[in-house]
């Protein structure tokens, strides 16, 4: 600890199969101070935060924990040497109290039994000390999001946490609960406790960062004291990739007259609160890009316009006309398609063989008398299977045994039987091969061509680029701002992207 | 993958051709060592003694299908099966017996309707698991059917009336003819009509489904009401068998149902089986009842088999399917 480093990472490299996840990441760590970790979707800030903790091993590397260096480890491992994180995804046992809660796994007993008296007497001078203002003996059921991110530092705190590492804590909360954790921050600074902060959040990096560590696609970029950024130079830093790899939109397809059209779409607290005014156009032959980081509401409006998710208040036109979906099936009547993001989940019946499949949601079509045409689907099937060339043995293997770039294109077989006007993709090559991608991408071309109108949602920024005609860019469930093609660039996207609500 | 696909899989060969395999083993086996087996009178009983449970197991199949279950075959039998005896007893006289009858089976299948959409409302109105709304009908129909006949048998009906559980038309039973065309139904809807694929796509993946824009409750409740229909008409032949409705009987119909889908390959957790393998499992599940009568075994021994038999066939269903499962990958 003679540099004056608590931890240090070292020339980290973790790979999952198929991706270089961390290739070469370094970080020092400083007692007492904030350290962001700024990066993009999918840059590897979480996964270095597991490497840390011990969730991943690390593959290549060092890590330097207190001047020693600490050899492969395991959660357990670290919580006893006093590096705790909080998760961006809290489990509390909600039916539990906080003090339970708090000594989870490790209550103190007495002989064989639990020592509850020092149970709830520690945890109440834990939670007074940190000027916490609960009472031990509370259910978690009770506390909100922002509550349940105390008790987990108050857990830290006890477990004698020298490093606390929060992956976007203040993702799941409102403003004034976020002013409530960050004096909780600074009293942990004050205390010595160094803190690794993951953050979208321009404003908040502001706050509270003494130090930034900035990582691109796995790699370490740089790393220096707060006070030499500004938001310019941090996104730059974030985006300053060269694109490749992406099949541009081909620009001469023609942009017809509107056929969707939104106006102030929300949804309230009840029905899940999770975007609010939400208003935009979108043309024949257009292909509307929706940007933004992960968690901003993209795939929430897109699910409640096709009916997945209730709509508190607002609009829907489609070709003008004013139309109420109050499920799939009328989104479906009105011409939405929509192929999720979650294609396992939702696009395909993976038990189920490819015909089963595609012609799931046309399949009043094939039946006559009320009796199915398997012959008319096994027709309708193959030409789908040749247009959007699947690569199947035959039309009885199961859908779960594809490829993850065949079971997209099975899912978009399923709608393109129909007669679609607007087709939904929520992040359509996530999980997907390179060749497999640029192949979809021209698929989206050709649906454009033939009138169709197209949103795509998609958290890779190269990929909005090179398909969009226009990108609306959204954060914490509002737009920010919708780009022309002309304007957009990955330094205006992420800008709006990681704008903060209380800017302007 | 074109390689690993024409690797022999055990789960993937089961699957397709187990249960037929089972079938065709046993029945060797019990026209050997069994007397008296093969005797054509002996194979008409196996079939008779099990058209109703056969009935019950293919809209059991359906339901099973879709990752559900019902309990209650039992109680809902005594309960469908006693109001239409009261009701043929009610009726014959001012009537033709034949017509008399006709009434009384469309009692039953009204009832049974009842019974059905009641099941299906509640479970996916209030998301509450079938087997827990299944298990309380249990109790309530039986209830009902003791309330009913005031505990008591009801005798009395007309020839007619046992003409579905008795007659015959030609050489065969009317409940093993009432059976068949109750199988081709179910699988005319299971296998031809949009209703049967939704079936296999919402146990399958219901977001999926719903999804891809299928009403999954009103699937759900369908289910139930063509399950309360098949109930209803086999409650009639249960209790037309032995001229008599019988408030207390029906007991373990469930479990023989339940056992004749799993046996025959349907999967308790959803998403895929068929109303073949169903019949296939009945008449598996029959013989073996049979099969142990003519041997005389003691009829608690008798029990013991039986809940072995139902054990060994989720076994066989999980083990094949891990067994598949590791082949994919």
């Amino acid at each position: 600890m003679e540099n004056g480093y608590i931890l240090e990472m070292h020339d980290v490299v973790k790979v999952f199969p198929g991706v270089r996840a961390l290739d070469g990441v370094n970080l020092l760590v400083r007692p007492g101070k904030v350290h962001v970790i700024c990066g993009e979707n999918g840059a590897g800030k979480s996964t270095l935060m597991k490497v840390i903790n011990g969730t991943h091993p690390a593959d290549e590397g060092k890590m330097i924990y207190k001047g020693k260096e600490i050899g492969p480890h395991t959660i357990q491992d670290t919580m006893n040497m006093g590096i705790a994180m909080i998760y961006q995804e809290l489990n509390p046992v909600l039916e539990m109290t906080i003090a339970e809660n708090v000594y989870l796994g490790r209550e103190p007993k007495k002989g064989a039994f639990v020592d509850f008296t020092k149970l709830y007497q520690d945890t109440q001078e834990l939670l007074d000390r940190l000027n916490i203002p609960y009472n031990a003996h509370q259910k978690m059921r009770e506390l909100s999001i922002a509550g349940h991110q105390l008790i987990e530092i108050a857990k830290a705190i006890s477990m004698n946490a020298s490093v606390i590492i929060m992956d976007e804590p203040s993702s799941a909360i409102g403003d004034e609960e976020i002013e409530v954790l960050f004096q909780q921050i600074f009293a942990l600074k004050e205390q010595g406790v160094a803190i690794l902060y993951i953050t979208h959040k321009m404003d908040e990096i502001f706050r509270i960062a003494d130090e930034i560590t900035i990582i691109r696609d796995g790699k370490w970029i740089e790393s220096g004291p707060a006070s030499d950024y500004d938001a310019n130079k941090l996104v730059a830093r974030m985006v300053g990739r060269e694109i490749t790899n992406v099949f541009p939109k081909e620009h001469d397809i023609p942009i017809g007259e509107v056929v969707l059209e939104v106006k102030n779409l929300t949804q309230s607290k009840e029905d899940g609160g999770r975007f609010e005014n939400i208003s935009f156009q979108l043309r024949k032959g257009e292909i509307l890009g929706f940007a933004g980081l992960v968690g901003a509401g993209r795939s929430e409006v897109m699910r409640a316009i096709f009916g997945l998710d209730p709509l508190t208040s607002g609009e829907v036109f489609i070709e003008g006309k004013k139309v109420e979906i109050r499920n799939t099936s009328d989104a479906i009547r009105e011409g939405i398609a929509m192929v999720s993001e979650d294609r396992k989940g939702y696009g395909l019946v993976l038990g189920r063989n490819i015909r089963d499949n595609i012609s799931l949601v046309n399949l009043k079509d094939f039946a006559k008398n009320g009796l199915i045409d398997d012959k008319k689907i096994i027709e309708r099937s193959n030409e789908m299977v040749d247009l959007l060339n699947i690569k199947i043995a035959n039309l009885d293997v199961q859908a779960g045994t594809l490829s993850g770039g065949n079971q997209q294109k099975v899912v978009l077989a399923k709608w393109l039987i129909g007669n679609v006007k607007v087709m939904i993709l929520d992040e359509p090559t996530r999980g997907i091969d390179v060749g497999a991608k640029s192949e979809i991408h021209r698929l989206m071309c050709r649906f454009a061509r033939q009138g169709m109108a197209v949103i795509m949602i998609s958290s890779e920024l190269p990929e909005i680029l090179g398909m969009s005609d226009r990108v609306v860019v959204m954060q914490e469930g509002v737009i920010n701002g919708i780009l022309d093609r002309s304007e957009a660039t990955q330094e205006s996207i992420m800008k709006l992207a990681t704008r903060g609500k209380n800017r302007e | 993958m074109n390689k690993s696909e024409k690797k022999f899989n055990f789960g993937e060969f089961y699957g397709k051709w187990g249960t037929l395999m089972i079938l065709v083993v046993i029945a060797v086996l019990s026209a050997l060592f069994v007397p008296n087996f093969v005797k054509p009178r002996n194979l008409i009983n196996v079939l008779l003694q099990n058209a109703v449970v056969a009935m019950l197991a293919f809209s059991a199949t359906f339901v099973i299908i879709l990752g559900h279950i019902n309990v209650a075959y039992g109680s809902e039998l005594a309960f469908i099966g006693c109001i239409s005896c009261l009701v043929m007893n009610s009726v014959q006289a001012s009537m033709s017996p034949v017509v008399a009858a006709l009434l009384s089976l469309m009692v039953a299948v009204v009832v049974g309707m009842v019974i059905g959409s009641i099941n299906g409302y509640v479970i996916t109105k209030f998301n509450i698991p079938a087997f827990i709304m299944t298990l309380a009908v249990t109790t309530i129909a039986r209830g009902g059917a003791l309330l009913l006949t005031n505990g008591t048998p009801v005798a009395g009906m007309d020839d007619a009336f046992n003409w579905f559980g008795q007659g015959y038309i030609g050489p065969i039973p009317t409940s093993v003819i009432i059976m068949i065309v109750l199988f081709v139904v179910a699988w005319v809807l299971l296998n031809k009509t949009c209703f049967g694929r939704h079936i296999y796509a919402v146990g399958g993946n219901e977001n999926a489904a719903v999804a891809s824009g299928i009403n999954s409750k009103k699937v759900v409740k369908r289910a139930f009401l063509l399950d309360g229909i098949f109930t209803g008409i086999a409650a009639l032949v249960f209790m037309a068998r032995q001229a008599s409705g019988t408030p207390a009987g029906g007991l373990q119909y469930e479990f023989d149902a339940i056992t004749a889908v799993v046996v025959g390959g349907t999967s308790l957790s959803g998403g895929s089986g068929n109303v073949v393998g169903t019949i296939i499992g009945a008449i598996i599940v029959g013989i073996i009842n049979n099969v142990q009568n003519l041997l005389h075994i003691n009829t608690y021994w008798q029990q013991v088999v039986k809940g072995l038999v139902i054990l060994i066939a989720v076994i066989i269903d999980v083990v094949t399917k891990r067994a598949a499962a590791k082949v994919k990958k």
